[in-house]
């Protein structure tokens, strides 16, 4: 909570303030019943229109002012909680930036989703249903106890008394009754199973698995079910408290007037005023305190966002160190992950002497390209490469959800659409581009659904290329390609590279021209 | 937007009787209403007319107290109800999704992506609460309660029983115009936020590629950019639609003020009694509450209304699906086919045949429609035109009219980008070893052997070795059609030998077998070749 109150700070005054819009036009509600009430009982005693006048006045104000008052308000709290809800998206995604990439891997993808999307929404109710119209309320009740205080003093200060008692007890009751609720868990849990059921369901139905998981998830969503039962049990009770604190306080104004009446201390007119306040202030709150009994998912859910939540980092430049000229070496070289598996391999590549690095799959290829990179320990000596003039293609890279354009923009933002078209040419995709009636504009759908496996990988390849850094480690950037074209691509790469440090780790017997060095990887048989 | 979707109430009629429960419970509340503004004008003319002792008047006093608490049992019970009515349909509602998506029923997950619909499930399903809880069964007392009170009012003082009636029926007339015109800036809104989600999660998978080429940091800029791009489109459909309420509010509060103004004249004039005013005056925010209330919750339930419509697209859709079930498969053989992609030229395939005990190279250069072949096999592509012709012992059927679950029951297959729920090596392959020494997966290579857990996210063992084994899963199931997508994609020529020896060997046993290769030793082993041209 201290860390979302770091980020909500700097609004407080723009929340207060919208709280205070709505208090506004709630008291206007009060004084519209306040002012009714004394101009009808004045009216009954039959005095001089004249005296009348100014609650007639008074009247017509408060009845047109609501309105247009609330309706402010309401613009104004919720322009505030967007602008927060912003900032805590972008420190969210900041914080994750810097834990990468060790911290984002081990997290479930529906748990990030969940995390930064639903979470940072969902509290936002913290001051939008809770937090503002409990100002709002009071603001209002001071208002009404202020002209009920003004009438008649000792009446003014029980009846602020009851309401202040109102104020805190009603919510306090409601978070009580609700919290222990495990139905955020169960949520989540619902929402993970389902993002991995819809990422593997085509092959469950191969399968045959996806009755059991059928099964998972109903259970998942009667647990929902049953905890959302055992809320409903508890929704009521805020409802029915706010009707008994309203009644005593109207009971008692009804008695405390009486008695200032008959004994002179108030003219016979306010005792309407003073009875009708209580019924004015206590209108307006039920959904007040309705809201509370959302508290404590809500603290929990902001609870879960904590580790997510620091200051915003200033943007990092991109540096674009171009020193040509890198020598890349590794000697006794074997990585952790494969450590007993593989025997010590020594290999160096150089501008215009590429290194290819063969060998089966789970031998340890990719670990050696992960090691030369820092992702992963090893034992053996690797020349320090600087990572801002290193360029790398890894397996797991990520095509985005927009343009083709956009995608390779990543690559270089700077870049021309000729020099991309150059580049499409390298690893023919030239032509299906220009096919396509929105060419580079063309937005590859959800997880680049409409190009194919083989086309996907050269997307990313041609990404890399546009880089202009000193040295390139690319793996099995040609997977999914037929060999003829893995091996024309490969040349055309080389040719292009030819001043560049270049690494490629591939499972194919690509033939580079004379000056490259092929090391390939024998796992050893001892486990 | 229609206030009311006729889908929703079909959902709504299961639990009619909540509905009449809180109708009645609402009926109640307005008569104790009623009472209370008798009770309270009885003793402040007693105080301030008669001057008469509190001590006099202890019964109404007394009955007042019970009026009160009564309002209080009525309030806990209407919430209950309504809270109870929104469980119910929430949770057969996401039965009704688990069932049509797992079940392979709709095609939501091709349309919408996982993230998407996950969201649905959970956000979505969750913004109908306001709707079912508090939107429908309000829209019913609105419907009964202001007419009640409004007669109530006519019953004291026929003139303020004119204004509260005439005026009742602008409120719904406002809200209809005012609905109307913000429904598709509402739509919009949902747009926005759905991209908005995709867009976060999008990011968020990427961000490993977006570190690697130093552009993680500038995408916090653009995240702002796009937040406040959201927030004014949010604001100024807010602007409209809050106009609504605003013509509300002003109807209610205003009429309040005509009434007590005109209440206060007749009073000077001598022409109604204190009595009546009062009554009057308490009663004529009654009237509205129960309207405003709609109100109020309209926007609450909009965002649940237009989630509703997705859902009720998922839910009604009905997969085309036939009913034959086949015993097994002699050949499948097909005439030309075409497939239309959006946003892409559409797929044509060229006329061909499988046959059993043979194996079929699939090749074509990328992007031919090779992998389009074969989601057209399993049944989760539908084509455009053409036919598919499948031969069994029982004679030939039509493709589409074999029951889908049955036919997959009879395949196996191997996907490009092969996923697998988190279980252990064991589970996957059914505890049967020969299958990873079919696919040359050395058990040793496995950090726990059969154990070796396969997480979520599936980092415990390479990208080849998940391809081998997803190999060995198609391998370990019983089938009449073995369907191979790049099966030796990324493995070295030892193990693509050994994997093409058991291909083989599996045709021998009378499979038919369809492998999608760019390797020529995989493609030389075939007997049998698919050829599909360039596009």
């Amino acid at each position: 909570m201290k860390k979302l109150m770091r980020f909500v700070r700097p609004e407080v005054p723009a929340l207060l303030q919208a709280g205070m819009i709505a208090g506004i036009s709630l008291s206007m509600s009060v004084g519209l019943l306040a002012c009714s009430a004394w101009l009808i009982s004045m009216a009954s005693t039959r005095p001089p229109i004249l005296i009348l006048e100014v609650a007639i006045v008074a009247v017509r104000f408060f009845g047109l002012g609501r309105g247009i008052v609330r309706y402010f308000a309401r613009i104004r709290e919720h322009d505030v909680a967007l602008n927060i809800q912003t900032k805590i998206r972008q420190s969210i995604y900041s914080t994750m930036e810097e834990r990468m990439p060790t911290q984002l891997i081990g997290v479930q993808r529906g748990k990030i989703l969940q995390g930064v999307v639903s979470d940072s929404e969902a509290i936002q109710d913290l001051w939008l249903r809770i937090a503002l119209p409990w100002i709002a309320a009071l603001v209002s009740g001071a208002s009404g106890i202020g002209i009920i205080y003004w009438l008649d003093h000792p009446f003014g200060v029980l009846a602020g008394i009851i309401f202040l008692a109102a104020m805190f007890v009603i919510p306090f009751v409601s978070i009580l009754t609700s919290a222990g609720s495990e139905q955020r868990t169960t949520e989540e849990e619902l929402f993970d199973g389902f993002i991995q059921a819809c990422d593997s369901i085509e092959e469950s139905l191969v399968f045959g698995t996806n009755e059991s998981v059928r099964n998972e998830l109903m259970k998942t969503q009667e647990r929902i079910s049953a905890s959302e039962k055992k809320l409903a049990s508890v929704a009521g009770i805020s409802e029915s408290l706010q009707m008994l604190f309203a009644g005593s306080t109207i009971a008692l104004a009804i008695i405390s007037s009486a008695h200032a009446f008959l004994t002179g201390i108030i003219p016979g007119a306010n005792i309407a005023v003073i009875v009708l306040i209580p019924l004015a202030i206590y209108d307006g709150l039920p959904t007040t305190f309705a809201a509370f009994s959302q508290v404590t998912t809500l603290v929990k859910r902001a609870e879960s966002l904590a580790p997510y939540l620091e200051p915003i980092a200033p943007d990092g430049v991109p540096h674009q160190l171009s020193h040509d000229d890198v020598t890349l070496k590794f000697t006794d070289l074997v990585p952790d992950t494969v450590k007993g598996r593989l025997l010590p391999v020594s290999a160096e590549a150089s501008p215009g002497k590429p290194l290819v690095i063969q060998g089966r799959s789970g031998c340890g290829k990719s670990s050696i390209i992960n090691a030369i990179l820092g992702f992963v320990g090893y034992s053996g000596q690797i020349t320090e490469i600087d990572p801002g003039s290193t360029s790398v293609m890894l397996q797991s890279d990520h095509l985005f959800a927009t343009s083709i354009r956009e995608n390779l923009k990543i690559g270089r933002p700077e870049v021309s659409d000729r020099e991309i078209m150059q580049i499409l040419e390298v690893v023919e995709l030239a032509n299906l581009i220009y096919s396509m009636p929105e060419g580079l504009d063309t937005h590859i759908g959800p997880y680049g659904f409409n190009l194919s496996g083989g086309e996907k990988q050269r997307l990313k390849l041609a990404r890399v290329l546009l880089r202009h850094t000193s040295v390139y480690l690319l793996d099995e950037p040609f997977e999914y390609l037929d060999a003829q074209m893995a091996q024309r691509i490969a040349l055309k790469i080389e040719r292009i590279l030819v001043t560049k440090t270049l690494l490629i780790v591939s499972h194919l017997g690509l033939r580079l021209s004379g000056q490259s060095n092929t090391l390939g990887l024998v796992a050893t048989m001892q486990h | 937007m229609k206030p009311l979707d006729p889908r929703l109430l079909r959902y709504s009629r299961s639990s009619r009787g909540f509905l009449l429960l809180s109708v009645l419970i609402a009926m109640s509340g307005a008569a104790l209403s009623i009472a209370q503004a008798y009770l309270l004008t009885s003793l402040i003319t007693g105080l301030f007319q008669k001057e008469r002792a509190i001590e006099d008047m202890s019964s109404t006093m007394r009955i007042l107290v019970t009026v009160f608490i009564g309002k209080a049992v009525l309030g806990y019970l209407s919430n209950f109800l309504s809270a109870r009515f929104s469980t119910r349909i929430k949770s057969e509602l996401r039965e009704g999704l688990i069932s049509k998506v797992i079940g392979g029923e709709s095609d939501a997950l091709h349309r919408l992506g996982p993230a998407e619909l996950s969201l649905l499930m959970s956000r979505g399903i969750n913004n109908l609460d306001g709707y079912f809880s508090k939107f429908v069964p309000q829209l019913f007392i609105a419907a009964i309660i202001p007419l009640t009170v409004g007669v109530a009012i006519a019953l004291q003082d026929w003139k303020s029983g004119i204004i509260v009636i005439c005026t009742i029926p602008l409120i719904p007339i406002f809200g209809i115009l005012i609905g109307r015109f913000t429904a598709v800036a509402t739509q919009k809104k949902m747009e926005t936020l759905g991209l908005l989600s995709g867009y976060f999660l999008d990011l968020l998978s990427g961000l490993p590629t977006l570190k690697v080429y130093n552009r993680s940091k500038l995408q916090v800029k653009k995240l702002g950019e796009i937040g406040d791009k959201y927030r004014k489109e949010t604001m100024k459909v807010l602007r409209i639609s809050f106009l609504s309420s605003l013509a509300l509010e002003l109807v209610a509060t205003l009429s309040v003020a005509l009434l007590a103004v005109s209440i206060g004249i007749r009073l000077v004039n001598g022409s109604m009694t204190l009595t009546s005013g009062l009554i009057v005056l308490i009663l004529a925010p009654e009237v509205y509450w129960p309207i405003r209330q709609v109100s109020a919750h309209f926007h609450a339930a909009q965002d649940g209304v237009s989630v509703s419509n997705q859902i009720f697209e998922i839910l009604d859709a009905k997969a085309v699906n036939g009913s034959e079930t086949v015993a097994d498969i002699k050949a499948i053989t097909w005439s030309e086919l075409t497939v239309s992609y959006p946003n892409r030229s559409s797929i044509t395939i060229p006329a061909g045949q499988l046959v059993a005990g043979k194996i079929h190279a699939l090749v074509g250069p990328s992007g031919s429609g090779k992998s389009t072949l074969i989601a057209i096999l399993l049944g989760f592509t539908q084509i455009s035109t053409g036919e598919i012709i499948v031969s069994t012992s029982q004679g030939d059927f039509a493709f589409d009219q074999i029951e889908k679950n049955h036919w997959r029951s009879l395949l196996s297959w191997m996907p490009q980008e092969p996923h697998f729920a988190s279980t252990t090596v064991g589970e996957i392959v059914n505890e049967n070893e020969s299958s990873l020494a079919d696919v040359s997966l050395k058990i040793s290579d496995l950090p726990n052997g059969m154990q070796t857990h396969i997480g979520a996210l599936q980092d415990a063992i390479s990208v080849g070795q998940k391809r081998k084994l997803a190999l060995a899963r198609a391998f370990a199931k019983p089938s009449a059609l073995l369907i191979l997508d790049e099966p030796t994609a990324s493995v070295d020529d030892v193990s693509e030998e050994e994997i093409n020896r058991s291909l083989e060997r599996e045709a021998k046993s009378g499979r038919i077998i369809l492998v999608a290769s760019h390797r020529p030793t995989t493609i030389a082993s075939a007997t049998n070749t698919i050829k599909i041209a360039a596009r």
